[in-house]
């Protein structure tokens, strides 16, 4: 089996986790078959001292589906 | 562009036995329909939409008649998958060769009325309420009516109005009515029992999505009804799926379920925008759709973009997500 790998950010207002999953969510919209993501990177963005955000790359994992012809 | 020098006859195919695709052209993006003549036995034609009301979009379905050696009155029944210019907009041209019927569901007869009827006013005031900043003297919105200026000319006289299930018997095709709110509130698709062709009209289009949005008339969650009308489409036992825009594909279920999967993220972004404090539906929209609000160019857009965000946050809500305010007669939603 040979796998594929995409990378790609995600943004949110309020957690690491809903970041990633942003990403996902989009990715899936164009790629079956992701069976992992590694969080390769989170940044936390800062404003007056405090956290407003985060933005995480992910490196989605999916099995190559070759098309037959049907 | 559509090369002015191709023969007529490339501008029309078979995809099934019996169907031919006829390609018309649009005055904007996208820049062609496709419509669809059904051959239902002994000389008897059904056509899948209309095109525009335009000169050159009616020359060039004479020509694809002509070239087919069909005869315009052969073309006895007109099936329209919805309202819109691009569908419906010449139906008023079809309906006044003698002989032919017209077939419309109710709810787009309801959204022509709303169309006609509906004031810059009414239109600016549900801008106003979801946040948009519009001046109070502003003046330079179109009517809703002469947006579709010069491509719309419908009938008033729809024959029957399509029901959902029902199994349409025209000559020897029966075709089953799909009923599939979202993109309009009463727009059908038509499944051919026997050869299970599915035209789709703007439903499932296999490269973009189309447009859901919330219109100040209702109805108040058109993408809750959308994405249901994606799930009861991917049901359908269909082999050959013919869109109004963008080429004939057989894959309905794989691209049914994109789309679900493509607003299943929009919504998940829209409510991370939510989570920040209060919003409107005009802020939501500026975040959403950055890339139209920072283009002067993508002006036009706007508008849209405002009421697909509109129709993500109120699907938010109708599940639960999400919670509407109201501040100073606007409206503001959190999650
Ligand atoms: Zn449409
Ligand atoms: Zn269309």
């Amino acid at each position: 089996m040979v796998e594929k790998i995409v990378e790609l950010t995600g943004t949110s207002t309020s957690s690491i986790e809903d970041a990633v999953e942003l990403a996902i969510s989009r990715a899936s919209v164009t790629i079956d078959g992701i069976r992992e993501a590694t969080v390769e990177q989170a940044t936390a963005q800062i404003e007056k001292g405090k956290i407003c955000g985060w933005k995480v790359t992910v490196k989605v994992r999916f099995a190559i589906q070759d098309q037959v012809h049907e | 562009m559509t090369d002015p020098s191709t023969p007529n006859a490339a501008k029309v195919r078979e995809v099934a036995a019996g169907v031919l695709e006829v390609f018309l052209p649009l005055p904007s993006k996208p820049s062609i329909i496709n419509v669809f003549l059904i051959d239902c036995g002994n000389g008897e034609w059904a056509l899948v939409d209309t095109g525009v009301a335009r000169e050159d979009s009616r020359a060039a379905f004479a020509g694809a008649l002509a070239s087919r050696g069909i005869d315009p009155a052969a073309v006895t029944t007109l099936l329209g998958t919805h309202h819109h210019p691009d569908h419906f907009g010449a139906s008023a041209a079809f309906r006044e060769g003698g002989g032919r019927r017209v077939f419309l569901h109710p709810l787009e007869i309801e959204r022509m009325e709303y169309a006609r009827t509906m004031t810059t006013d009414d239109m600016l005031g549900h801008l106003r309420r979801h946040g948009m900043p519009i001046p109070e003297d502003f003046s330079g919105a179109p009517k809703p009516t002469d947006v579709w200026a010069g491509t719309f000319e419908p009938t008033d006289d729809v024959d029957h109005l399509l029901a959902d299930g029902e199994v349409l018997e025209i000559g020897t095709r029966r075709l089953q009515v799909v009923w599939t709110p979202g993109h309009t509130p009463g727009h059908c698709c038509f499944l051919d029992l026997d050869d299970r062709t599915l035209f789709v009209g703007d439903h499932l289009l296999p490269k973009i999505t189309p447009h859901v949005g919330v219109f100040s008339t209702g109805p108040q969650n058109p993408l809750g009804d959308f994405l249901a009308s994606q799930e009861k489409v991917a049901a359908l036992d269909a082999a050959l799926v013919c869109p109004a825009h963008g080429p004939i594909f057989s894959t309905h279920r794989h691209r049914a379920h994109q789309i679900i999967a493509h607003h299943e993220y929009r919504l998940h972004e829209i409510r991370d925008v939510l989570r920040a404090g209060p919003t409107t539906a005009h802020e939501a929209a500026a975040q959403a759709f950055a890339w139209v609000f920072e283009d002067p160019d993508a002006r036009m857009q706007r508008g849209a973009a405002f009421m697909e965000t509109l129709a993500h946050l109120e699907l938010l809500r109708a599940r639960g997500d999400a919670a509407r305010e109201e501040r100073g007669g606007v409206f503001y939603f959190t999650a």
